[in-house]
């Protein structure tokens, strides 16, 4: 029988307006999920879709990570503060404020990149991005006495300003295995990446490698 | 290398010292590391030693250009901080460790790349809690980032002859554990396979193979220095 949408309970998405964010909404939606869509850095709803504090089934903070050709060179110490601040300490503090809200037995689940296994340009983001899995595992860790599951979605690489890519409903689909009930699987990293890390992709110097090539940060 | 007048930094001076290296240790505890330098000279050791904060840029790019072309960097500095639940990690302390962990790593490293010839090497100093821990996000967090930077510093650096690997060490007796009460130090000792802390010499050892021409076809590698305890143990 399908589950009815009280059956599924509420969904939140945050950084709804991020690439993705259209596949996410949609996938969570069409799971049967009443669905609270935020953009990144919106507070909790104190009435996450009208219904009660601890109601909150899953949590989807969508942090994709764009790519960068910054030569390591190149990166500046205002660029390396604000991939800590967008893709971690973010991350952290809209965790922190939806914690409160989030049931037993919820699921959380982290879109992010797959830079925590390094890639050229952009280094900053690549550790930025490893934090996040470490910070996945100890999540995972900490919360599950609470019953809270809490998984990563590591994605390739995004064009800055796009709003899907041909991995985004890929990305939806698994957001919705980690984000089902069922899903006994936490603290994990899922690469959806195209099978970037398996080509091993990175080995290959990019003919733009060369210091200077670029200027996005 | 930085961190250089306590515990794991002060094990790793000693043991470049002893490999023939011309060591210059640095610490932000500018009274410890002159005492640190001073053992060392009895112990018959020449290491200079100059006070230096990673975390100003300034700082790091005015002492490294008083020296030559560098062979080694071993970035050192860290602090950890006391257990605390996800929820009450507050938003300045989460600053405060990457500030030191992460960006102290970073800035020491791209001004020190700038100066370093071909069969250059860089060693970061993360910690096994990289692979995670439970109330202790926040640091944890900052070495995975320290993983992270490691690994794509590698991948760039290389295509200059420079090699960048981690080292993570496991539990390790060093004032870093003064953040534990003395049950949960204990407590965090019956869990590792030995049963205690590990020597910070055991560190050095690592990071002295990983600083030699004997790792030069070794890149973007985490060395889990820790027991073992990273592939298991039996239950308590």
């Amino acid at each position: 029988m399908k589950p009815s949408m009280q059956d599924r309970g509420v969904a939140v998405l945050m950084g709804a307006e991020a690439c993705h964010g259209p596949a996410l909404a949609n996938g969570l939606a069409r799971a049967g999920f009443a669905l609270a869509a935020l953009p990144a850095g919106a507070d909790a709803p104190s009435d996450p879709s009208r219904q009660s504090d601890g109601e909150v089934a899953v949590l989807v903070i969508n942090a994709p990570v764009v790519r960068t050709g910054l030569a390591f060179d190149d990166i500046t110490d205002a660029a390396f503060d604000a991939a800590m601040q967008e893709q971690v300490f973010d991350v952290v503090a809209a965790v922190q404020r939806m914690l409160p809200h989030m049931a037993s037995g919820a699921r959380m689940v982290l879109v992010g990149a797959r830079g925590h296994l390094g890639a050229w340009g952009g280094a900053h983001r690549m550790a930025a991005s490893a934090a996040l899995v470490a910070l996945v595992r100890s999540l995972a860790l900490e919360l599950a006495p609470a019953g809270i599951r809490v998984n990563l979605v590591a994605g390739d690489f995004v064009d800055a300003g796009a709003v899907e890519t041909p991995d985004s409903e890929a990305i939806a689909h698994a957001v919705l295995f980690f984000a089902d009930p069922h899903c006994g699987v936490s603290g994990e990293s899922m690469l959806l990446d195209g099978n970037a890390a398996l080509r091993m992709s990175e080995s290959r110097r990019p003919a733009n490698a060369d210091r200077g090539a670029s200027a996005s940060t | 290398m930085t961190g250089a007048a306590r515990g794991i930094g002060l094990a790793i001076a000693r043991q470049l010292a002893q490999d023939g290296m011309q060591v210059l240790a640095t610490d932000v505890d500018a009274q410890a590391l002159a005492m640190a330098v001073s053992d060392l000279a009895q112990q018959g050791f020449a290491v200079a030693g100059e006070p230096l904060d990673v975390c100003s840029r300034a700082e790091v790019r005015a002492l490294l250009h008083t020296l030559g072309p560098l062979d080694v960097v071993v970035n050192n500095a860290g602090i950890a901080s006391r257990l605390l639940a996800f929820g009450d990690i507050a938003a300045s302390e989460l600053r405060r460790i990457f500030s030191v962990n992460v960006s102290g790593v970073f800035v020491v490293a791209q001004e020190a790349a700038r100066q370093m010839k071909e069969g250059g090497r860089i060693v970061n100093i993360a910690s096994r809690g990289y692979l995670g821990g439970a109330g202790a996000s926040h640091y944890v967090a900052s070495k995975a980032a320290v993983v992270g930077l490691t690994r794509a510093m590698a991948i760039e650096l290389r295509w200059r002859g420079i090699t960048v690997n981690a080292v993570a060490p496991g539990m390790v007796d060093t004032r870093m554990l003064d953040d534990f009460s003395a049950p949960m130090r204990r407590s965090l000792e019956r869990r590792e396979p030995s049963g205690s802390a590990a020597d910070p010499q055991t560190i050095a050892d690592a990071v002295a193979f990983l600083s030699s021409a004997r790792a030069a076809q070794i890149n973007g590698q985490v060395l889990l220095v820790d027991g073992g305890k990273s592939v298991g143990m039996p239950p308590l």
